[in-house]
Parts: structure tokens; sequence; C-alpha cells
């Protein structure tokens, strides 16, 4: 037996990345370029977070946005009001928006495919402009998080972005662990079997109903936690910036450009497609001029046309390419 | 009282009906085959006793009980197992994955073991490939596997679709005589085939379905020996 093999080499490989990943803002110390390397841990958090429901149930879910937005304003909320800690926030936004999650799928994972992903476009917009009304919320002005005392108790670092990288490394590292149990779990099997063969899967007895539900919490959780992070970030949060559309079709973006249903996909999803992003925001200027909508559109038709697995799937292609003679030989 | 009576079952899709008024009794320990042309409503009728296609008329009822409102998930723990058309197993999971997985609706352990070593005892093949992934095993041995993905549900009825689509002639003989031989062990076996001559052969009864309506039925030996079959299906 040779499989323990590529396993070394994988391990090698992991525990060279997460090196790199600790060592990287120490070299890299501009804050800008810092911001940008944050950005890219965020999106590729919440891609790993969109990838439990998406890519393992097979449920495309373009409205992930509302996940998070209920997780920024939850911990924000509760910050503001009650004083509670942003840590203690971020759970509490991953459970009410796990809980908000489980509400809306019970009537829409009665829809299947295509008109699944439609209902779930319309309950991010509903949730958007509900916000935008909802005065004490902010309502379309947003919400400030407190000008609190920095330092990690409140998660609020005002001269340094440095801890914000960790905490966003940290977040995704714990993301890719709980996807990494699912993959290995009895959950993973029955999320792949939904997938796959949804009638065969029902009529050996796995609730299709049931086990969607339990995909689409633990996704919407974890989804939760990049959302109070963000607040946590920029220090302000607003309906435009938390709950809008683009940010949802960014989150099955990173994951589909990456890799559906694999683990790392989505991080190597959200490297290419924040750096593709940072290249045309200098060239084309802001982020207010639709360039955005523009790229991700291309990407998906350039994805779904030749490259359907995403990088995932095209490095394996090179991989089984170079190792075939290698074999022989 | 008969183990499963489909009782005046009509079916549509998008209101195209696809069965009228169909009833169908299966006894205890029989092996009942359903069959007939492409399009003629028999894969529409097995559908229906798993859960998979809702009916528009007519009851389904398993050992005494009206199941037509039960979901498919639920009919599987009443002793219910559907082996689908096109053997629909997990292609990425391993052939023990997927035989494991058919043992969803049970916790006991060692009766799941058991089982697997049934499935095993069946199909000496599978246990060699326990490991392999089952989108790499060819027609006949994925449909081995989709049987014994079925018999791990431990079924009172086990309810075959086309188990002969798509594999060798001597393969055919191979699956139909095991079919028979779970039959033997006391498993309830609903059938249905295009390969009607293969199917009436090992059936006790047959019922012969023509755009959604039974026109024929009878023991599998009248049913071969019928003219007009021969003549219609059998080109005798």
């Amino acid at each position: 037996m040779t499989a323990h093999r590529p396993n070394t080499r994988r391990n090698a490989t992991l525990a060279l990345a997460l090196a790199v990943a600790c060592i990287l803002p120490l070299v890299v110390t501009s804050p800008s370029h810092q911001n940008f390397l944050i950005l890219i841990l965020m999106f590729a958090q919440v891609g790993v977070a969109w990838n439990i429901l998406g890519g393992y149930a097979g449920q495309v879910s373009l409205g992930h946005v509302a996940f998070f937005g209920i997780g920024a304003y939850t911990s924000t909320m509760l910050f503001i009001h009650a004083g509670i800690s942003p840590w203690l926030g971020m759970l509490a936004g991953g459970l009410v928006s796990s809980c908000f999650a489980v509400a809306i799928g019970w009537p829409c994972f009665r829809l299947k495919g295509h008109y699944f992903s439609m209902a779930t476009i319309a309950v991010a917009e509903i949730l958007q402009v509900l916000f935008t009304n909802w005065e004490s919320v902010g309502g379309a002005v947003g919400l400030n998080v407190p000008l609190a005392e920095q330092g990690w108790a409140n998660m609020v670092f005002n001269t340094s972005k440095l801890p914000y990288y960790y905490i966003a490394l940290g977040l995704l590292i714990v993301t890719l662990l709980a996807n990494w149990a699912i993959e290995r779990s009895f959950l993973g099997y029955y999320f792949r079997a939904i997938k796959d063969e949804p009638d065969a899967a029902s009529s050996l007895g796995i609730s299709l109903t049931r086990y969607k539900l339990v995909a689409i919490a633990i996704s919407s959780f974890f989804t939760a936690l990049g959302g109070s992070f963000y607040a946590q970030k920029e220090l302000y949060i607003d309906p435009g910036s938390v709950l809008s559309t683009s940010l949802s079709i960014k989150m099955a973006l990173v994951t589909i450009l990456g890799g559906v249903g694999s683990l790392f996909g989505p991080v190597l999803g959200s490297t290419l497609l924040t750096s593709i992003e940072e290249v045309t925001r200098q060239a084309f200027g802001g982020s207010g001029m639709g360039t955005d909508l523009i790229l991700y559109a291309a990407i998906i038709i350039v994805v779904a046309v030749y490259y359907p697995t995403g990088i995932v799937g095209w490095l394996r292609q090179i991989r089984r390419r170079y190792a075939k003679p290698e074999a022989r030989g | 009282m008969s183990m499963l009576s489909l009782q005046n079952i009509a079916i549509r899709y998008n209101k195209v009906p696809a069965v009228h008024d169909v009833s169908i009794e299966v006894e205890a320990g029989e092996i009942v085959a359903l069959v007939g042309g492409n399009g003629a409503g028999k894969s529409s009728a097995l559908r229906a006793v798993a859960g998979l296609n809702p009916v528009a008329a007519g009851k389904v009822v398993f050992n005494g009980v009206d199941i037509t409102q039960v979901p498919a998930h639920q009919r599987t723990g009443l002793g219910l197992s559907l082996v689908p058309e096109g053997r629909r197993l997990f292609p990425k999971l391993s052939v023990e994955k997927n035989l494991r997985l058919g043992a969803f609706t049970r916790r006991d352990a060692a009766e799941i073991e058991e089982s697997l070593d049934y499935a095993f005892t069946l199909f000496p093949i599978l246990k060699e490939r326990r490991q392999q992934v089952a989108g790499t095993l060819s027609g006949g041995e994925q449909q081995m596997l989709a049987i014994g993905r079925g018999l791990m549900a431990k079924p009172r009825l086990l309810m075959l679709d086309e188990p002969s689509w798509g594999i060798a002639p001597k393969l055919v003989t191979k699956i139909l005589d095991t079919i028979q031989q779970v039959n033997a062990s006391g498993i309830t076996i609903l059938l249905v085939e295009q390969n009607i001559k293969r199917a009436l052969e090992i059936a006790n009864r047959g019922y012969v379905l023509q755009t959604g309506r039974i026109v024929l039925a009878g023991s599998g030996r009248d049913l071969l020996d019928n003219p007009e079959i021969q003549k219609a299906y059998l080109g005798i």
C-alpha cells in the first residue's frame, strides 16, 4: 500500500500553508495589503460555510447574506445595548441565524433546484428592505460599533489590522475543521446522498427535509460568525454592506470557482476572486460601478463552460496528467 | 389480507395521466411482476408504492395500513424497500458505505452486520470490492449493489424497478436467480420489468400494463402461454 504517501504530502502542504498564513502579515506590513489578506480569509471562511449547504448537500443558496447580516446585526446590537462582548455576540448571532435558517428552510426546501435558489434570493432581499426601514436597528443609516476600549476583550483594534488578520485566520481554521468533521461523519454521507440521488436517499429512509435543515443550520451558523467578524473589522454596518445581494453571489462564487463540495475549494476561490477584484478595483476605481457584478457573471460563465469542477478539479486533472508517466516508469 | 394492495390508483404528471384506475394485490411470500412496454406506467405505479410519486386517486394499503399519505422516507421503516430504476447508487461512496446507508432506518449494530454478511453471501463480488467506489463498478455489479443496498433495510417487501436494465444476459440470469433466492428467504418481491419473458418465468403472478391500465393478469405461467402476450411482447 502506498496510500499513505499522498497523505503525508498533503499534511506537509497544509502545515506549510498554515506557516505561510501565520507569517505573511508580519512580512506584509502595509495596512491596505493586510486588509486585502483579511478579505481573502474572510471570504474563504464564508465560502467554506456556504459549501456545507451548497456544496455537500447540493442546495444552492443565493441568499446567504441574510445569515451574514443577522450575525453582524446580532453581535452589534448586543454590544451596543447590553455591552456584551462581540465574542459572545458572535455565538449568539450564529444561533439566531441558525434558528432563522431553519424557519425559512422549512418552506423553502419544498422547492427544488433553481426554485430553491430563487426563494433564497427573495428572503435575502426582503430582509434587506426590512432592515433598511427598521429604525431600531439603525435603518438605512446603519450602526456604529461603540467606541470601546481597544483590545481582545472587545474585539476592537484601532491601531493595527494584525489582530483582525489572526481572528479571520482562526475563524477560517475552525470552519474548515467543522467541514472536515462533517465530511468524514455520517452527516457528510447523508448530505452527499441527498445531493446525488435524492429519490434513492428518501427510499432508504433518509428524510430529505430534515437533513437539508441540518445542513442549513450549520452553514448559517458559520456564515453568521463571518458577519459578526466583519462588523468588528469595519466597526460599522448598514443594510447595503452586510445584506447586499452581491455579497450573497460572492459567497457562492468563491466556492463555485474554487470547487464545489471540496474542503479547500473556497480558500483557493477566495484567493483568486479577491485578487482579481483588487486589480479591477484599482483599474476601474471604486466598487459602486457594478464592475464586480460584471466580473461575477463572466466568471460564472467561464467556470460553468470550461471548469465545472472549479480550480480544485482543474488541479486534480493536472496532477493526474503528470502522475501517469511516473506510474508507468 | 394481502400484504400490499393498490386500490384504484391514478397517477398524473402535471395533469397528464400516466396510470388510470390500477388495482394490484401482492400476497406475502409471492413474487409479483408488473410487465409491459415502455411508458405503460409500471415504474410510476412502483414509485407510488415507494412514496416517490403522489397518487391523484386511490389508496395504497400495506399490511392493512393505509400509507397513501405517508412520506417516502417513513415507508422504509414500515418494511418497504425500493431498488430504483437505473440503480441510483451513491457513485462517490464505497460499496460498503452504499450498503450501510441502506440500513439508515435500523439501529441494532449486530443486526446490521448480519445483513451486511447476507448481502456479501448473495453477491461475493461485493465483498471483494467493498472499499471500491460504487461509480467504478460494472453495470451488473452496480445492480447487485443496488439490490444489496435495498436488502440492508431488512424489508418485508422488496421492490425492484428494471433489475435487468443495461446488464449482460448472463448476469440477468444470475440476478433473477438471486431474486428467487431472496424470495425463498421470506421476502416478498414486487418486480417491474420490460424483459417480460424472464420476469414472468420467475413470477408467481403477473400484471400486464398497457398505456396506464391493467390489460391482463394471471399466474406467470398462464401469461407466458397466453397467445396475445406471445404475439405482442414475445415475438412468437
